[in-house]
This record gives structure tokens, C-alpha cells and sequence, in this order.
């Protein structure tokens, strides 16, 4: 009797807690901490497969980042009633401010440009030469495999004349 | 706190069990998460046990209230989850889950065999991403998860990429983490296994446990590995990688069940040098290295090669442009006796098994990725279940495998498989002892073993989870 007294009043709470639990979205709010963190990449450490998959996403950033001009549609107010007003105000300002910055950016924007076209194609150029170390290393291989059979050959022929 | 300093408030909860969530509040900032859960876990389950509801009833609002306020939602709810556990009000729950339950593997079959091995223990929910029925997991390894249920948490952010294949690579910060809703899902259960070596779930339950086949990724963003409460590993080989990639140290090893023993009686044995191995993308299991090294020894030793035949099995899908490039060397004069043998059926697999006599792996032969090179080799422990004498590449989980010239041969170079090769195939004898030795040694790897292992760690952590001993 007592058992099943706390064994209801248990599933209540837990009832309770799970309704809670549903309507919080963010595992962060679920345990009431910051549960993510940044991380130090040394490449040094990494191997070719790593080091290739790095070096592709972190040219795909570069060329998502490159255009540094700023998007008035990420002017944002979290206000309810004075967000409109400060977010039209910002635009403005943006707007009288883009006649100094544009020529900038606009510069800023071209070299970033072909700063990405020239790592991609040192990259592309990377490729190529491993891909030609490769087909070296394979031909080095096959040579070796020759000289093994030979080898074996040489000592099944000399236990022939013994 | 220190180890005199928590007995002290321990026994300050037990002469005033009224007072537990002033006496813990007071020693808030001394005390970790855990040893706050356990205080109170404590005094709930001694009052829970001794049917003492005059105490239970009044005090458990305050205790949860106080977790709830100090380290959230989940907190409180993972206590109520552990104390009906302890007090026997129902069986533990278990969930196990990999974003590749769907598809055929080892390290899948691997999750499916400890779902076996604790189905009586937990009641268990499988969760998968993709569509797999009790039916898929009985055709594909053999086993009865009847007593298991499955659910199916779809995760639709990666049907724009390949909707097969959930690449966990695709995940950066700059979206948001997809595998939360698997996290979330996580905290309704006692345990919650990861057999994904996906470490972007983040886990919620009391008790968690990540099986690592291998370190994959090094830690990035989203990476919680650290957040389990163990990590489990497969070889000796991972455990190093482990150490290595996500710097700390794995806590249980737990080899993979192997189980290609023949059931019925052998069969003779033919000049077959065998390789089973899935034909990669990339290669990794290096089938063309195999070919390439079998075809020079027909041309230059057509004498000594009279008689045997390699044949190369695995699974491929469709298009595979390392399988056409298999299928196009075997034009070339000299493959005659090089058979190909593409997703064939079980049985025909378990009767090649049966009548070869070598085995060859490669895994890792001129690989300069950790990844790449075999992290266990279960293909390696059925050849040798069924009596082949391997010879395999000298690295990665093979080197726990096979005893050099004792259980087989390691080698690091074409030219060494062609030395051992042909020492094999000339010394019957000594292909013999090695069979044998292999066989023997086979046995370390067994389901059954595996099964008996994983039941007594669990048993161990589940009467700890229960507070058997409080």
C-alpha cells in the first residue's frame, strides 16, 4: 500500500517534469548549461584525409564569407514596440554610411575573390602532384614485388642444381 | 569535495532527512552535480525502501524543486527515473542507437548483439533514423530481437545530401546540430547507448555509454563524447586512437562477437585463397593490390600456382566505379584463375569459407590514415573460425588477431604476401598447424564470449545504478 502510494506519487512528478521537458526546445535549457565548445585544430596532427577535408571546408567558408558587404536585411530589433523604429532608423544610417564604405568593400570583396580562386587552385595543383606521387610510389612497388619473385626464383633454381 | 567532508554531509542528512536540501544548498558550491544526485538518490531510496511515506511525500517536492532551480529540467527527472529503478516500481529502461541501423555492417551488428545480450536484463528500444524492421535484423545477423522495440526518430536535414547515408560530416556550426532530437530522446531512459561513434548526440540519460569502433572525428563542433559516462571500444587499436584524437581514455574493451563457425560438418578443403572484404569506394580494403599481386605470381610462377585460385567476396552497391576498375583488371591476360564474387548470398559465402585454404586481408597496406587501416578485421576471425591460415596486413586491430607465424602471418608489403604465400601453399604441414593454431585462437572472438562479457559489465553498472549497496 505504502509502496504503491510512492510509486504514484513518483510517475505524478515524473508526468509533471516530462510535460516541462516537452516544451523546452534546447538541450542547453534541458540542463541548464552551455554545452558547447570550441575546439583548437592543430594540423600538424591531422592525417592527408583530415588535412584534405579541412582545407575544403575551410576554402567553402572563405568563399561563403568573401563578399564583406553588409545586408541591411540583417538589421534586427528583438524590441516588440521600438523595434521597428530603430531597425528603419539603422537602415538609414547604413544606407548614408554606404556612400564612404562601398568603394571599400567593394575592394575588400575583389581581393577576397582572388585570394579563394588562388587557394582553390593551389589546392586543385596539390591534388594533382599526390595524385603523381601515387602513381610513383606504385611503380616502386611493383618493382619490389619483381625482385621478391626473383628472388624466390633464383633460390627454387639454385636448390634445383644442389 | 573531499572524501571525510561528503561523509560529514551524508551524515547530516541521515540525523536530519528533513533538512537534505537545506544541509546540500548550504555545501552547494563544494559538491558536483553528481555527488548532489547521489545525496539525494540516497535518502529518497532508504525512505522509499523502508515504505516510510511520511518522509518521502514531503520531502521529495523540495528535492526535485531544488534540482530543478540548480541544474534543470532533465536533473530531476533522470532522479525520479533512477529511483523507480531502485525501488523496483518497473524494469530499467535501455535505448540503443546508430544513425546506420539500416544499413548491413559490423560495428551495426555489434549494437544489435549487446541489445541481445541485455533484452532480458532492460527493456530496450532500438532507435534508428531509417526504416529497420525485427525482421531485417533476424535475415541480416541472425538474431531474435523480439523482445526489443523499435523506433524510428527520422532526421530530415540529411535527405538533401544522401538520403541513405546520413553523413554526420555534413554537420557544422553553422547549423544546427540534427542530432539533438536523438539526445532529447535519450533522457526517458535508465541507459542510453551510442553505438554510432556519433559523438554530436548529446546524452541525457542517468547513465550513458558510447561504443567507439573508431574515432572518426577529432573533436569539432558538437563533439560530446566526453559527456558519456563510458566509452566502450573494440580493439586495442581504437583505444589508442582514442587517447590520440579525442585526448582521454577510453573505460571498457569489449572485443566484436564473431560467429562463422560452421554448424554442420566440414567440408574439404581446395586450393582457394580467399579475401572477403566490402569493395570500398576508395579502396581501403585493397582488392586491386590482391589482384594485381595473384596475377604477377601466375605469369612469373605458373608451376608453383597450378591449381589455386584467389577469389576475391564483398559487398558493393550499385555503380561502384572501384569494382568496375577491379572488373576491368581481370580482363587482362593472367587473371584467369581470379574469380570475382559480388553481394553473394550467406550460404554461398559460409561454403567458400569452408573450402578455402588462405586468407588474404590487406586493410591498411600503404595507408597513411589511421581511419583507413582495419580497426578489428571480423572477416579475419571467420576465416580462421572456419580453419584458413591468414595472412594479413601488420597493423590496426589485425596485430591483436593473428600471432605472428603462429595464428598466421602479418605482413607489410606485397612482396612479403608473396613470400608467405608461397610458403603456405608449398609446406602443406605448415598451412596445417597454422589452420589449426588460427582456429584455436579464433575462439577469443566468439558470440558467445562477447554475449558473457557485456552481460556482466551491464550487471555490474545496473546494481550501481540500482544503489544495490546503499
Amino acid at each position: 500500500m505504502e509502496k504503491e502510494k510512492i510509486a504514484a506519487q513518483i510517475k505524478d512528478a515524473k508526468d509533471e517534469i516530462f510535460r516541462s521537458i516537452e516544451e523546452k526546445e534546447s538541450i542547453k535549457k534541458l540542463v541548464k548549461s552551455e554545452i558547447d565548445r570550441d575546439f583548437h585544430i592543430d594540423p600538424w596532427e591531422l592525417s592527408h584525409r583530415e588535412l584534405d577535408n579541412l582545407m575544403g571546408r575551410r576554402l567553402s567558408f572563405l568563399n561563403d564569407d568573401s563578399d564583406p558587404t553588409p545586408d541591411p536585411a540583417n538589421i534586427t530589433s528583438h524590441r516588440k514596440i521600438l523595434g521597428k523604429p530603430i531597425v528603419f532608423v539603422k537602415r538609414i544610417i547604413m544606407k548614408l554610411a554606404g556612400a564612404y564604405t562601398n568603394s571599400i568593400l567593394e575592394k575588400q570583396r575583389r581581393f577576397n575573390d582572388q585570394l579563394v580562386a588562388f587557394h582553390l587552385a593551389a589546392f586543385v595543383r596539390f591534388q594533382y602532384n599526390e595524385k603523381k606521387i601515387k602513381e610513383l610510389e606504385e611503380r616502386i612497388k611493383d618493382f619490389e614485388d619483381d625482385r621478391e619473385l626473383l628472388l624466390d626464383e633464383l633460390k627454387n633454381i639454385r636448390r634445383k642444381i644442389d | 569535495m573531499n572524501k571525510q567532508a561528503l561523509e560529514q554531509v551524508k551524515e547530516k542528512i541521515a540525523n536530519s532527512p528533513k533538512k537534505s536540501v537545506e544541509i546540500v544548498n548550504e555545501h552547494y558550491r563544494e559538491l558536483s552535480a553528481v555527488e548532489i544526485n547521489q545525496l539525494f538518490f540516497s535518502i529518497l531510496v532508504k525512505t522509499g525502501r523502508e515504505n516510510n511515506t511520511a518522509l518521502f511525500q514531503p520531502l521529495m517536492p523540495g528535492i526535485l524543486q531544488f534540482l530543478k532551480e540548480k541544474a534543470g529540467l532533465q536533473a530531476a527527472y533522470n532522479l525520479l527515473l533512477r529511483i523507480e529503478t531502485a525501488l523496483g516500481i518497473r524494469k530499467p529502461t535501455l535505448a540503443i542507437y546508430d544513425h546506420t541501423f539500416h544499413i548491413i555492417g559490423g560495428g551495426e551488428k555489434y549494437g544489435f548483439t549487446v541489445a541481445h545480450a541485455l533484452q532480458d536484463m532492460f527493456d530496450i528500444t532500438i532507435l534508428a533514423n531509417k526504416e529497420v524492421t525485427h525482421k531485417n535484423i533476424s535475415d541480416w545477423y541472425h538474431l531474435d530481437l523480439s523482445k526489443c522495440k523499435i523506433k524510428i526518430i527520422p532526421i530530415p536535414f540529411f535527405d538533401q545530401f544522401d538520403p541513405v547515408n546520413l553523413d554526420p560530416g555534413r554537420v557544422t556550426r553553422r547549423v544546427e546540430n540534427p542530432f539533438h532530437i536523438i539526445g532529447k530522446e535519450s533522457g526517458s531512459f535508465d541507459f542510453f547507448i551510442n553505438n554510432g561513434m556519433n559523438e554530436m548526440v548529446y546524452p541525457l540519460s542517468n547513465v550513458s555509454f558510447i561504443i567507439c569502433h573508431f574515432p572518426e572525428r577529432r573533436p569539432t563542433s558538437y563533439f560530446y563524447a566526453d559527456n558519456y559516462s563510458y566509452i566502450i571500444y573494440n580493439s586495442k587499436y581504437t583505444s589508442d586512437w582514442i587517447e590520440k584524437k579525442w585526448k582521454f581514455s577510453p573505460h571498457k574493451h569489449i572485443y566484436p562477437p564473431v560467429d562463422m563457425e560452421p554448424e554442420e560438418k566440414e567440408l574439404e578443403k581446395e586450393n582457394i585463397i580467399l579475401s572477403v572484404a566490402r569493395f570500398e569506394t576508395g579502396g581501403s580494403k585493397k582488392q586491386v593490390e590482391m589482384v594485381r599481386t595473384f596475377r604477377k605470381l601466375c605469369i612469373r610462377m605458373p608451376d608453383r600456382l597450378k591449381g589455386w585460385k584467389l577469389v576475391l567476396v564483398g559487398g558493393s552497391h550499385e555503380g561502384n566505379p572501384y569494382l568496375q576498375k577491379i572488373r576491368d583488371l581481370l580482363k587482362a591476360p593472367g587473371t584467369e584463375n581470379i574469380e570475382l564474387k559480388v553481394n553473394i548470398p550467406g550460404d554461398e559465402l559460409k561454403n567458400l569459407y569452408k573450402k578455402a585454404k588462405i586468407f588474404w586481408h590487406l586493410c591498411g597496406l600503404d595507408q597513411a590514415d589511421p581511419a583507413l587501416v582495419e580497426h578489428f578485421g571480423m572477416t579475419i576471425v571467420e576465416a580462421m573460425q572456419n580453419k584458413l591460415a591468414p595472412i594479413v596486413f601488420d597493423g590496426g586491430g589485425q596485430r591483436e588477431i593473428v600471432d605472428q607465424d603462429k595464428s598466421g602471418f602479418r605482413v607489410t608489403t606485397s612482396a612479403e604476401l608473396i613470400k608467405y604465400t608461397l610458403r603456405l601453399i608449398e609446406n602443406p604441414g605448415l598451412q596445417m598447424k597454422i589452420s589449426q593454431n588460427a582456429f584455436v585462437r579464433s575462439k577469443r572472438f566468439n558470440r558467445e564470449r562477447f554475449e558473457r562479457e557485456v552481460k556482466e559489465y551491464f550487471t555490474g553498472l545496473l546494481d550501481q545504478y540500482k544503489g544495490r549497496n546503499q
